[in-house]
């Protein structure tokens, strides 16, 4: 019993030395980082987290979602409309129930279409983003101001509850529920998730309907977070936006083979991106070293964590190979 | 299950359907308010016309032969967009051309895709805008074998090779662009003059030749100013990825006293560092500056948390390009001994009553820039054949507030 907490303790330990130990580095190499950058790495790792829980539940299903950021952006210019009649509640129901009927239309398209899913999402990105110009036209500015008194929701601690409650829901939909078991047997293998009668065309569905719940909780704080929402131009530039979380998720998920807790090694990633970014900040280093920084961070995180196996059994052989070298001798 | 598939389908069909309908409603509304303000234009330039005669030597029974442009297209839809294209589209139209419009793209080999759609179209004479200097010596060779003319707004050719590839084309018109380096530079001596010590800059990417000649000019004015840039962000996607960037220069660098945003392509950004600054209620500590001008940042100037801002020049740029390439394709060129370049005049503002004047006078829609009295006398040489290069780069130098007051509407 004792082992077997300290073992899960120590693969809890792993994990969470990944930002520990970038903390200390970035706070022993430069002046400007150290405790007083934890709020700020703490608030700006919100959105991508959550926009994370809607990225896991669309790759567990085997399908992929470019169309997230930009969902979110007119989702957002939409809400920004409805709360100067509907003040708080309006942005709050908005985002939520308009990324869920979002999604579920992009769901339905994908069902009816059966095209892949990649595919749908670009498409869905310009349509979106036409969309979104469209609704910016009615400005004089191309910005949209989210009223103080209805941005107040994006600010702390509400940004914070809104976080809590996501995380919550995300951690009960992926761990305790018939769907959260149905998603991964369906992104694990679909035809098995078939033959053993799951309908999978429905999972999928629904899958793109709960990420829409994660995406409107994003929304919220992404819309409230600058006080302003802007959206000049298509070209699918809104694509970007899904590019960081979805780091995070690729670095979540390898690090799942440390603790197995998909939760917290997203956090863990979502803050361990946003450490680098500060901490480089604080070095004063030109924004394309940063960048390369944050590549090279990416492939070793992955690299090390894809080849724990091979490592473990390279160790296993080297042993064996000593032992049996001892015999002979 | 049928029912259900079916339904979806109608579903689908219907929203397909409002789609198109939103699609060809936003259009006809886009050519309602350009026909508007044609007539509106038109209006004024017949007023404009009356009053130029005797200085242009061409009417509009005497224009020249039809001719196409094809002109990039930032695919930005704000009003001050919509009121450059109009600007735009007079140039053309007064000498009896056609202006037609293929969507930007920001990548080199993006750029080069756009001129093969452009020269597609079966054009005269093209205007774009290059990401960098590299992809011009290809651009001119695809522009020599269609022979059509062409000409670059906002960036100039820095690589000197390049530059001499571009004036042995017989079809290379020249460049306009503005003194990003003198743009950047007089916006860090001035907020140096006010104070500042330490400043964080946001920019363009590297490699963009507007942001790099920025960044130049930023450097020279810390150097010869005395102030340090600690940090730096670039490219950043949008307003909150920009307020991102404010709330960590500020956590890592607690004695900030100053801001610059040398260019940026997210809409809001510049709203996003003044509300980041103001959130922080460092308004009377970090002093604000910015390079180009954006929409709805006078109030920032009124609230006191932006101290200067430079910039005005993307209608003067594209029309100086623009009525060089019409000069070439109509047979009249600006000078006949190789391209013209041309620099035009930047803007400083410091007040938002500056600000609102400037954009009244050139973004709103309620004003003509140019009108035919400018075009005609100023621009197009087949009008005034006394028009020189001299006197066709001293338009765009006497570019300003000046200039705009005294345009008779």
């Amino acid at each position: 019993m004792k082992t077997k907490t300290k073992t899960k303790l120590l693969s809890y330990l792993i994990p969470l030395c990944l930002p520990i130990i970038l903390f200390l580095i970035f706070t022993i190499g430069t002046r400007g980082f150290g405790v007083n950058s934890i709020p700020i790495i703490i608030s700006q790792s919100l959105i991508p987290f959550i926009l994370s829980f809607s990225i896991v539940i669309i790759i567990s299903t085997g399908l992929f979602d470019l169309s997230i950021g930009t969902q979110m952006i007119v989702i957002g210019i939409l809400v920004v409309w409805l709360s100067e009649f509907m003040g708080a509640p309006g942005l709050l129901i908005g985002s939520i129930g308009g990324s869920v009927m979002c999604a579920a239309l992009k769901g339905g398209i994908y069902r009816l279409l059966r095209i892949p899913s990649i595919i749908l999402s670009i498409g869905l990105v310009m349509i979106l983003e036409y969309f979104g110009i469209e609704a910016m036209r009615r400005t004089t500015t191309m910005v949209l101001f989210v009223k103080p008194e209805v941005s107040f929701i994006g600010a702390p601690p509400y940004n914070y509850i809104f976080t809590v409650v996501a995380a919550a829901l995300f951690y009960l939909i992926y761990n305790y529920t018939v769907f959260g078991i149905h998603i991964k047997l369906v992104g694990d293998n679909e035809l098995t998730a078939f033959q053993v009668g799951i309908k999978v065309n429905k999972i999928k569905y629904l899958a793109f309907v709960i990420s829409g719940v994660f995406v409107g909780f994003a929304t919220i704080l992404y819309t409230c977070y600058s006080g302003s929402i802007g959206f000049g131009g298509v070209g699918m530039s809104t694509i970007a936006l899904v590019f960081r979380p979805l780091i995070a998720v690729m670095i979540g998920i390898s690090l799942n083979r440390f603790c197995n807790n998909l939760l917290l090694n997203l956090f863990i990633a979502v803050i361990s991106l946003n450490i680098i970014f500060n901490g480089l900040i604080a070095f004063g280093l030109p924004a394309s070293t940063q960048d390369i920084t944050l590549g090279v961070f990416l492939l070793i995180v992955m690299s090390v964590t894809e080849n724990t196996n091979r490592l473990r059994e390279w160790r296993r052989r080297r042993t064996v190979r000593k032992e049996k070298q001892k015999i002979i001798a | 299950m049928r029912k259900k598939g079916n339904l979806l389908k109608t579903v689908v069909a219907l929203l397909l359907i409002i789609v198109s309908i939103a699609g060809c409603a936003s259009e006809s509304q886009q050519n309602q308010t350009a026909n508007e303000n044609e007539a509106q234009s038109e209006s004024s330039s017949d007023r404009a016309g009356s009053e130029s005669n005797g200085t242009a030597s061409g009417d509009a029974g005497e224009l020249p032969e039809p001719f196409k442009i094809a002109c990039y297209d930032l695919s930005v839809h704000g009003a001050a967009e919509d009121c450059y294209r109009i600007n735009l589209e007079r140039i053309v139209n007064a000498c009896g051309g056609e202006l037609v419009y293929v969507p930007m793209q920001y990548t080199p080999d993006g750029v080069i895709d756009m001129i093969e759609q452009m020269l597609a179209l079966d054009v005269d004479g093209i205007m774009f805008m290059p990401t960098t200097d590299s992809i011009l010596p290809t651009i001119a060779k695809m522009c020599e074998e269609a022979q059509v003319y062409f000409g670059t707004v906002y960036r100039s050719v820095r690589d000197s090779e390049i530059q001499g590839i571009l004036e042995q084309n017989p079809y290379y018109c020249g460049y306009t662009t503005e003194d990003d380096a003198g743009a950047a530079y007089d916006v860090g001596k001035y907020l140096a003059e006010q104070g500042m010590t330490k400043c964080a800059v946001i920019n363009l990417e590297v490699g963009d030749v507007g942001g790099d000649d920025r960044d130049i000019g930023i450097k020279k004015a810390a150097e010869e100013f005395g102030f340090e840039i600690v940090a730096e962000a670039r490219g950043l996607a949008d307003a909150a990825e920009t307020a991102k960037a404010c709330e960590s220069f500020m956590a890592a660098h607690p004695d900030l006293d100053g801001m610059i945003n040398l260019g940026t392509y997210a809409m809001g950004g510049v709203e996003a560092m003044a509300t980041s600054i103001s959130n922080a209620g460092k308004e009377d500590t970090i002093l604000l500056g910015t390079c180009d001008f954006y929409q709805s940042q006078q109030e920032w100037f009124d609230k006191g948390v932006i101290r200067i801002g430079r910039g005005g020049q993307h209608l003067i740029d594209n029309a100086m390009t623009l009525s060089n390439v019409v000069n070439a394709v109509i047979g009249t060129p600006v000078s006949e001994d190789g391209p013209t370049y041309v620099t035009a005049s930047n803007v400083n503002v410091f007040t938002g009553d500056e600000l609102r004047e400037w954009y009244e006078r050139t973004d709103s829609g309620q004003n003509i820039v140019f009108t035919d009295k400018v075009i005609k006398t100023s621009l197009i040489k087949y009008f005034n054949p006394e028009i020189t290069q001299d006197s066709f780069k001293q338009f765009a130098a006497d570019w300003g507030f000046d200039f705009l007051r005294s345009i008779e509407q």
